[in-house]
């Protein structure tokens, strides 16, 4: 009846408290998608599970049979950390954001390599990021969370008429639509301009690590940011806990 | 239903480390107890919910305001200890070596939760450190992101005052094996973080 333990590469996404000593976990694994485990005896003693329940790290977990939905958390190590997210807010800002985006966006029981191969790699380079690119990395890492969940956002084509955007025109982003919309098919709220379009495009076609070279400047980072909180407010019904970390 | 023994014992089982077994026996030592001790004992229990507050000038959990540490003449006022909770401040003042006064942040920097630089009554902090002309702050906040990130914050709210920040060494257990050492604490270790310039 008990079958073996597994093993699996996590990052911790959710804690809370749960009676007078334990705790309910949250992880995001890579064999398992997004599951529950109990932690028991987490919360009298940080050591119980060698200091390393932590948010922000890469974690190696052991996981017992599971009753009713819910794992039991065993054995759990940290197998890397990324000193960089604590030395600044942007940074620390800018990985919960995306933490948070792929814990909102994921279903529960589904095993998503790809989406966890994503945030191993959008973790270190946030950490690495100079403070200028922070925010040019993690609207990357978010259009990558969205496509990989399903919803790739359109930005050179129209999203009602599949019309394609004028290059050198400023367009017009509407999240209900999840793209652009050209004008004839009525727009939408979140003006773009045809740098950040093309800065977006630019974005995409780099690995994470090097966003930097796509040299997007400040102001048109801020006009992609903008349309994909938007969506993801629309498509959340709320905005993310932590995208009030982006103004500070 | 209505057995007071009952009742009394799964009260107390449900305080932490306090299983069913523990809770009948606690129940019936106090009953076996003198009067006065247990009396003593639920009058204390109702205390701490009615007259416990955060102290006006450190957010310590406290009966009277200030304090016992603000209002200690011997203790020396030109440093303040920033720690994330009351637990970590006993802890400290448990091992005797420590005389200045202390903040409590009551929390840390949880940006997956939503709780950020100003639920930390870190302007209270800023505003203590000017008032009073505090010559150091040391951070003593746990070896992790989130405890990192709020150490960053809280120098970064001191940034232009003359006050020097520093933060706790952390590292190996004393008399500890570096092989056993949580891999988050060796970690921060290694990566030099606790000089805070
Ligand atoms: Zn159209
Ligand atoms: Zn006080």
């Amino acid at each position: 009846m008990d079958a073996p333990d597994k093993t699996t590469a996590a990052f911790l996404v959710r804690l809370v408290d749960y009676g007078e000593s334990d705790r309910i976990v949250t992880l995001f694994t890579r064999d398992y998608g997004k599951i529950s485990a109990l932690a028991r005896g987490a919360r009298k003693s940080r050591r119980r599970f060698g200091g390393a329940l932590e948010p922000f790290c890469l974690l190696e977990v052991t996981l017992a049979s599971h009753a009713r939905g819910l794992w039991r958390l065993g054995e759990t190590t940290l197998v890397a950390a990324y000193p960089g997210l604590a030395s600044s807010l942007a940074r620390l800002g800018a990985a919960a954001r995306i933490l948070e985006l792929a814990r909102e966006v994921v279903p529960e029981h589904e095993p998503d390599p790809a989406m966890f191969e994503l945030l191993e790699q959008a973790l270190p380079a946030l950490s690495r990021a100079d403070e200028p690119h922070v925010a040019a990395t993690a609207a990357a890492a978010s259009l990558r969370v969205l496509a990989l969940a399903g919803f790739e956002l359109r930005f050179t084509d129209c999203s009602v008429c599949g019309a394609p955007v004028p290059k050198g025109a400023r367009v017009r982003f509407d999240p209900w639509r999840g793209g652009v919309v050209c004008t004839p098919c009525g727009g939408g709220p979140i003006g773009l301009a045809a740098a950040a379009v093309r800065g977006l495009l630019a974005l995409l076609a780099l690995p994470l690590s090097r966003v930097s070279e796509a040299g997007v400047d400040a102001p048109r980072v801020a006009q992609i940011e903008e349309a994909i909180d938007a969506f993801v407010r629309h498509h959340l019904g709320k905005p993310l806990r932590s995208s009030r970390f982006r103004a500070s | 239903m209505a057995d007071p023994i009952r009742e009394l014992s799964d009260l107390l089982a449900r305080l932490p480390g306090v299983g069913r077994r523990t809770a009948l026996r606690l129940a019936f030592h106090l009953l076996g107890a003198p009067e006065e001790y247990a009396r003593e004992l639920g009058q204390a229990i109702a205390r701490i919910r009615d007259r416990v507050r955060p102290c006006s000038v450190c957010r310590n959990l406290t009966e009277q305001d200030p304090c016992a540490v603000c209002g200690n003449p011997r203790r020396d006022r030109s440093i303040i200890c920033v720690v994330a909770g009351v637990p970590d401040l006993w802890a400290i003042e448990e091992t005797g070596s420590y005389r200045g006064l202390y903040h409590v942040l009551h929390g840390l920097l949880a940006p997956l939760d939503g709780v950020g630089p100003e639920d930390l009554h870190l302007d209270a902090l800023r505003a203590r450190v000017q008032a009073d002309g505090t010559a150091e702050v040391i951070v003593a906040t746990r070896p992790s992101v989130e405890g990192e990130a709020t150490a960053f914050v809280v120098r970064d709210i001191l940034k232009d005052l003359p006050v020097r920040v520093s933060r706790i060494a952390s590292g190996v257990p004393h008399g500890g094996e570096l092989e056993y050492a949580d891999r988050v604490t060796l970690g921060f270790a290694l990566d030099g973080r606790r000089n805070m310039p």
